[in-house]
């Protein structure tokens, strides 16, 4: 239970990213978070057509991306928000308003389209799930190497365990591991142990579990052994990643970017 | 001798049949037979001062009942019991996203249960509902007021507080103060601005609305850059406050600014957002602030409970407010004036760089989310969260459910002009633990650690019976030595402890009882 708590905070992590996956396409809508969708979200079809009509006729006032410019941003204006498929937009864009033009031409399935556009780019902003991160490799790759010799070396190796990590993991996920690694690639090796003496036995294995009132390993056959804590049960829990922790603590996010700069040389 | 308004409004009150309903004094007294309110009093401690469960006889404590709640289809939000029940008249009252239910408080029994057809919002909790003699009142996430009639669940009325348009939903449990029926909301998915409004009780129609960021021209607005800024600058009120009737002060703690995690577009301190503020709840005027994170970056709101504490500082009676809030500080604050006594983190933080004059932490730039990744300490999660803290005078500690960790935050948006939360978070470590504040100093008198990893903020209660109750990542609710800080009983739940505990004492017992997983769990001494 202790691993799965650890370990769901892992997954968490990891679906809260799918930012890590290959960049959308700039006119491809990306996978909306289901959690962060209030609204229904209108088809890409209708989104691409809105975006073609709506660029060149509304993006030198509003901006191309609808933030605004001379005129309103259009992903935080009310009056965009409460549109439904271009009631609310729909006679503003046909009559104009003092400051804006009228466009009388478009049709109401123009105007549909636009509105489109405009829930699509309001969702960019809604859906955190979505964002992109950009360039995290900014540190300097010898400062990192003195660093990861100082600090990292007594336990890593470039030539060992860390041979290829460069190429292993999107850069933002490795910079998260250089702190504290968690989830995916945690090796067997960085799990923690726990030796267990109760009633003058010893038993020792993989930490199963942890509370403040239940301990549970398996041995290395891999059996079972279950205890409730007490004041007669000693229990000795060895954490392999307790250098982290240490770490952690005095890291610098120079220091962190120095050594993945390091890190990322490691082909 | 001075009579406060609400006193006098509750014995005209008083003079009416509330049937089944309230008697309007409970409110102003301890909870005991009653738990009339989200903390139990106005005051926020979350004390009970109840005494047949106490330090020596709490290993006799065991399950009386538990309650599952029925949805009567999917449970929206995951289904888990965030709300904290509200007992009157021997019926426990509580909430979910688009459900309220009632049940018997001596046998988990269900007796009514009221579902609201959602037109959407972000379905993430309800933390409880509100009694006003006969009605109820609760918020739902695509933002309605809903008035129910307590004795069978039938609606009353309901009416839009915000509109789910604009991406708000809605959370808290609304607080009863005299003839007022006091709403906030939430939602920081779009950058649109935080308010409070007062609504009537027999009509739901506004008595007074208090924007938590100021218009232009307005005392405050010196503090965001323009008009565009203060009017889409967040400061959520996702939590009902605590109030002062003697004062006649509500105290608040609101949200973040937005954009969440980018400052460039709102360069400033960004108030009313982050603060400690006290209202008039008359009129809705603010009398005083203080702000816990000026200019905040970080996700971290200061809504966690403002607890009203009469203490002693320096040898002379003082009115306090103290908050543990989400950004790792422990702020003491004279609740006559908000003037700063005590400024001092109870996790360790890495984003503050010292005190400004008025006893607020002065951010320090360099931690700032930025695209290439900061290392945040606390992570946007915070010290603590939402979960309710409480105070016992008998031990004058103020326990907190407080994680220490780590995050890595990025910016996003980098534009001029950033939206939304411009900014993204993977969370790395933490540490679950509970502590117990020396309330004049804010230093730690006693913790307990939690073995193992993962974090996690648990509602707090204590009692005069010198025990304090909380829960830990494992499904536990957990009974602790108040003043010394042992463990003396537990019990493994069907899921982590989701709300604040409350206790009350019915037919000559007294129940402990506390929301985990999609179930209610009430315990009692087994005689």
């Amino acid at each position: 239970m202790q691993q799965i708590q650890f370990f769901r905070l892992a997954c968490l992590t990891i679906t809260a990213l799918p930012v890590f996956a290959q960049a959308p396409a700039a006119n491809k809508t990306p996978q909306r978070s289901p959690f962060l969708i209030s609204r229904p979200v209108p088809d890409q079809a209708s989104i691409d057509r809105g975006r073609a009509i709506y660029v060149p006729t509304c993006g030198f006032c509003h901006g191309s991306n609808a933030t605004g410019a001379e005129g309103p941003d259009l992903v935080r204006s009310f009056v965009a928000l409460r549109d439904e498929g271009g009631d609310e937009i729909g006679p503003v864009i046909k009559a104009g308003r003092p400051g804006m033009p009228a466009f009388p031409q478009l049709t109401n399935e123009q105007i549909h389209d636009i509105a489109a556009f405009l829930r699509n780019r309001q969702q960019d902003a809604i859906d955190r799930n979505a964002y992109q991160i950009k360039n995290v490799n900014t540190g300097n790759i010898t400062k990192g190497k003195t660093y990861f010799a100082a600090q990292c070396a007594a336990c890593h190796s470039a030539e060992k365990d860390l041979k290829g990590i460069g190429g292993k993991y999107e850069d933002a996920v490795l910079l998260g591991k250089i702190v504290y690694p968690t989830g995916r690639g945690v090796t067997p090796a960085a799990r923690r142990t726990v030796t267990v003496t109760a009633n003058g036995k010893v038993s020792s294995g993989r930490l199963e579990y942890l509370d403040d009132f239940e301990v549970a390993l398996k041995d290395s056959t891999g059996e079972y052994h279950g205890f409730q804590r007490g004041p007669a049960v000693k229990v000795e829990v060895k954490d392999p990643l307790s250098g982290h922790e240490k770490l952690m603590k005095a890291f610098s996010d120079t220091d962190l970017h120095d050594v993945l700069a390091y890190l990322v040389t490691l082909k | 001798m001075k009579i406060s308004r609400l006193l006098s409004a509750s014995i005209c009150l008083t003079a009416l049949a509330w049937g089944q309903g309230l008697d309007p004094k409970k409110l102003l007294q301890p909870p005991t037979d009653t738990w009339p309110s989200y903390n139990g009093d106005y005051s926020g401690r979350r004390y009970s001062t109840l005494k047949q469960i106490n330090s020596t006889n709490v290993g006799n404590m065991t399950l009386a009942w538990n309650y599952r709640m029925n949805f009567g289809g999917p449970a929206p939000g995951g289904g888990t019991m965030k709300a904290t029940p509200l007992m009157v008249n021997g019926v426990l009252y509580f909430s979910a996203p688009d459900h309220a239910w009632a049940v018997d408080a001596r046998t988990g029994r269900q007796l009514w249960h009221y579902e609201w057809k959602s037109k959407g919002g972000i379905h993430i909790g309800s933390r409880g509902v509100a009694i006003y003699r006969d009605w109820l009142y609760f918020e739902t996430p695509d933002n309605y007021l809903i008035c129910l009639n307590a004795k069978d669940g039938t609606e009353r009325w309901h009416t839009a507080i915000g509109d789910v348009r604009l991406e708000y939903f809605s959370t808290p449990a609304p607080m009863v103060i005299g003839n007022h029926i006091i709403v906030g909301t939430g939602g920081d998915s779009l950058d649109v601005p935080g308010y409070l409004e007062a609504r009537d009780p027999e009509t739901g129609k506004v008595q007074w609305h208090w924007n938590t960021t100021p218009r232009p021209g307005e005392p405050g607005a010196e503090t965001w850059p323009n008009k565009d800024a203060m009017e889409h600058g967040g400061g959520m009120t996702w939590l009902p406050g605590t109030y002062d009737p003697e004062l006649n002060l509500y105290y608040l703690g609101t949200g973040n600014p937005n954009p969440v995690w980018a400052g460039q577009g709102r360069k400033g301190d960004n108030l009313y957002t982050c603060s400690i503020v006290a209202l008039n709840p008359d009129t809705g005027k603010m009398v005083w602030y203080f702000q816990a994170s000026p200019h905040d970056t970080h996700d971290w709101d200061a809504i966690q409970t403002p607890v009203l504490i009469d203490g002693v500082i320096d040898g002379k009676p003082r009115k306090l407010v103290a908050q543990a809030s989400r950004n790792g500080y422990y702020f003491l604050l004279d609740r006559t004036n908000g003037k700063q006594i005590v400024s001092e983190p109870y996790i360790k933080l890495n984003w503050s760089k010292g005190l400004d004059k008025r006893g607020q932490p002065i951010p320090d730039p360099e931690k700032d989310p930025k695209p290439e990744g900061i290392l945040s300490m606390p992570s946007a999660s915070g010290g603590t969260n939402w979960a309710p803290p409480s105070f016992s005078p008998q031990s004058g500690l103020f326990y907190v459910s407080g994680t220490e960790n780590y995050s890595l935050l990025f910016l996003t948006d980098t534009e001029e002009k950033p939206e939304g939360f411009a900014g993204k978070e993977t969370n790395l470590w933490s540490k679950a633990s509970v502590k117990a504040l020396d309330y004049k100093t804010g230093k730690v008198k006693w913790m307990h650690e939690f073995p193992g990893l993962g974090g996690g903020n648990f509602g707090v209660l204590s009692t005069v019976g010198n025990l304090m109750f909380t829960g830990d990542q494992y499904n536990n609710f957990i009974a602790f030595d108040a003043t010394a800080g042992g463990i003396l009983w537990h019990s493994r739940l069907g899921g982590t402890v989701a709300n604040g505990p409350i206790s009350y004492e019915l037919d000559g017992k007294q129940y402990v009882v506390v929301g985990a997983g999609d179930s209610i769990y009430a315990f009692a001494l087994n005689r």
